[in-house]
């Protein structure tokens, strides 16, 4: 047994406290899923003692799984918690005109014979068509939308981390597929591996505990797929890790071309029809340090071709929402205006907003709900917004952002934020992104946040766990107000995915984006001052720009019609503090297309 | 329980072959005494999953460990 009757009880328990009193998107999913997870929550504490141990978690992951949020979810105790089941391939869908089809996409190293390789076309699963065996699979998954379920289905069917998800019923796979030899079956036993320690994405703590918008299980399949498939990649971050910390290690990295953040960017340039362009693929938004994040992405940013960005999100579950929205700013002349969240109005929140000066601002519409009856708190960003705005624009190209279902959370923020501040189109592989618009925070930040005596939150048996949207999200611009739970980020222009894509390198998809690059204008404004003996003059280089206004110390100074080419300009003397800040921004028929901070 | 040692094959006339008699049908390469064969790159690339992935066993073994159900 893995919990007495006693554990159970106390684990339903905390499940209602969160769910009644901190679960602020507990009205929207009752309405729009129209579950009820109290009741539900209640009549299983009621029979908890008469259900076998496989049957209780069951039920309890079938709850949570009701509200179709990726972020609300039961953790599954020791030894559950810290085991993957896999099987040893990956298969991925696409489409040829309306029909889809599933493809062997990767093969643990060791498994591949002659038959059963990468690229044969998986039919049956274990004798049900593959599209039926996907869609079972994926009603038991809990996207909030149809692509995501779908998304998150077909992922599981490979890949189940036992801390999210019930180990399958089936203990081996008999796919039939078809390759260049006809139709064959072959069996595949699951296999259960325990996870590295470190490797958790439930392990954060302290500042970036409270700022976390992620799909754990989704993390958790990236870095299970890139240990079953990836050895090089994980090489590339144990060594980049070495050397941070100070080791030797046998042969050097090359920066120009591998990131000093291996785990979330890889980046190249690539040639298509359309021309050279930039390539930076985010897989993760997860590292505690949102100002070491941003800082290399602009790096990278340097490396890469000026004329245009591709920007890839696709199967990004979140992380760091500071991260996320923090990054926009690099990609954009205008000022970035964060995403809203908001309480739901209990007396917890209340209590929770009490604690500190972190919460301080939600505080006082909370306390207000008693008199004005309103379901939620005022909006307000996670930080000021000048931390949204401290970099300024760094990369002036044109950007196509590529978006998929298995974007969640703060990659949802982030999609939103970059079409709200119309930075550029979005190209999606799927109908919308995931839909999770929250912050989440999980049951050991909860202990640490309230005082003991006041909390209704004790310690849980074998570190089972849950984790809650506490604070939903809206969005700004032209969509002010817009949820981003259940609704996602819908694409401008959506490409379905080709078998070409998914066994040659996302070959359609990268020249579509490339085509969308080529049609966009490629803005430039740079400066720099030309002789060091002079430094109040500058020289400003512009392309496509009609107007420049010059900015010293954050005070307009000067404000000038240009052409493509050089223009110098004389700046005033330090102020009296010794600042030196220049800021220009470069206009095209009076609407601001670049800027550059010096 | 350890596996039965192999015996050595049998000749038609029912008799033991001796053990180093078999010829192989392809030339190996010479290895150095005392140090192992060097590991090709797919070999190299299923020992780095491998040894990423820690001990993995079958579901069903690790479901019955823990007594799910």
């Amino acid at each position: 047994m893995l919990l007495s009757v006693a554990e159970r009880q106390l684990l339903v328990d905390q499940a209602l406290a969160l769910s009644e009193q901190l679960y602020v998107h507990l009205p929207l999913k009752r309405a729009m899923h129209a579950v009820d997870p109290l009741q539900r929550l209640k009549l299983l504490r009621h029979h908890s003692a008469n259900l076998t141990e496989s049957a209780f978690h069951a039920e309890l992951i079938s709850i949570f799984n009701s509200l179709r949020d990726l972020h609300t979810n039961y953790i599954l105790p020791e030894p559950l918690r810290t085991r993957t089941a896999y099987l040893p391939f990956r298969i991925e869908d696409y489409f040829e005109g309306d029909e889809r089809f599933y493809v062997v996409t990767e093969v643990k190293p060791g498994t591949e014979d002659k038959f059963f390789k990468r690229g044969v076309r998986v039919t049956h699963w274990n004798g049900t068509p593959i599209h039926r065996a996907v869609e079972l699979n994926a009603d038991r998954e809990a996207g909030s939308n149809l692509d995501a379920r779908h998304a998150r289905g077909l992922g599981a069917m490979t890949i189940r981390w036992l801390a999210m998800s019930l180990p399958p019923d089936e203990e081996w796979v008999t796919v039939t597929f078809l390759g260049s030899q006809g139709a064959r079956d072959r069996r595949f036993d699951w296999q259960v591996f325990e996870s590295e320690e470190g490797s958790d994405p439930l392990s954060a703590s302290g500042d970036l505990a409270l700022v976390l918008g992620l799909d754990a299980k989704a993390e958790m399949e990236r870095q299970t797929r890139k240990l079953l498939f990836a050895p090089a990649a994980v090489e590339t971050v144990k060594q980049v890790q070495l050397l941070a910390e100070g080791s030797a290690i046998p042969s050097p990295v090359d920066f120009n071309v591998i990131s000093k953040i291996p785990d979330a960017f890889t980046f190249r340039s690539i040639e298509t029809h359309s021309g050279t362009f930039g390539y930076v693929h985010i897989h993760t938004f997860l590292h505690s340090n949102d100002v070491a994040f941003v800082e290399e992405f602009v790096r990278i940013a340097g490396l890469l071709p000026q004329n245009g960005l591709i920007l890839d999100v696709r199967g990004n579950g979140g992380g760091n929402i500071l991260a996320g929205e923090r990054l926009l700013q690099v990609l954009t002349p205008q000022t970035i205006d964060p995403e809203r969240f908001y309480f739901i109005n209990s007396p917890l929140t209340l209590k929770i907003c009490e604690t500190g000066p972190s919460f301080a601002l939600w505080r006082e519409s909370i306390a207000q709900a008693v008199e004005t009856g309103a379901p939620f708190s005022h909006g307000f960003s996670l930080r000021p917004t000048e931390a949204y705005n401290d970099i300024g624009q760094k990369y002036q190209g044109p950007v196509v952002l590529v978006t998929d279902a298995r974007c969640y959370s703060t990659t949802d923020i982030f999609c939103a934020g970059f079409q709200d501040h119309e930075i550029g189109p979005i190209l999606g592989t799927s109908g919308a992104t995931g839909a999770g618009g929250a912050n989440v925070w999980d049951h050991k930040a909860l202990l640490a946040i309230l005082p003991k005596a006041s909390s209704p939150f004790k310690s849980l048996p074998n570190n089972a766990s849950f984790r809650v949207a506490v604070r939903r999200c809206t969005r700004v611009g032209k969509r002010s107000g817009v949820l981003v739970e259940d609704l996602g980020v819908v694409p401008e222009e959506i490409h379905r995915m080709t078998q070409q894509d998914l066994l040659n390198g996302n070959v359609d998809l990268l020249h579509r984006a490339a085509e969308m690059l080529k049609a966009m204008r490629v803005y430039a404004l740079t400066a720099r001052m030309p002789h060091a003996a002079a430094p109040q003059t500058i020289e400003v280089t512009t392309r496509n720009i009609d107007r420049l206004d010059v900015y010293w110390n954050a005070r307009p100074h000067e404000s000038l019609d240009v052409a493509d080419g050089t223009t110098s300009i004389e700046l005033p003397p330090p102020d009296s503090e010794g600042n030196t800040i220049l800021d220009l921004r470069g206009f095209r028929e009076e609407k601001l297309v670049a800027s550059t901070r010096m | 329980m350890l596996a039965k040692k192999a015996e050595p094959p049998k000749k038609a006339d029912g008799a033991r072959k001796p053990v180093g008699s078999r010829k192989t049908t392809h030339a190996r390469k010479p290895v150095a005494l005392g140090l192992p064969a060097p590991l090709s790159a797919a070999e190299q690339r299923v020992a780095a999953v491998d040894a990423n992935l820690g001990k993995s066993q079958n579901l069903s073994d690790f479901l019955s460990e823990i007594g799910w159900n």
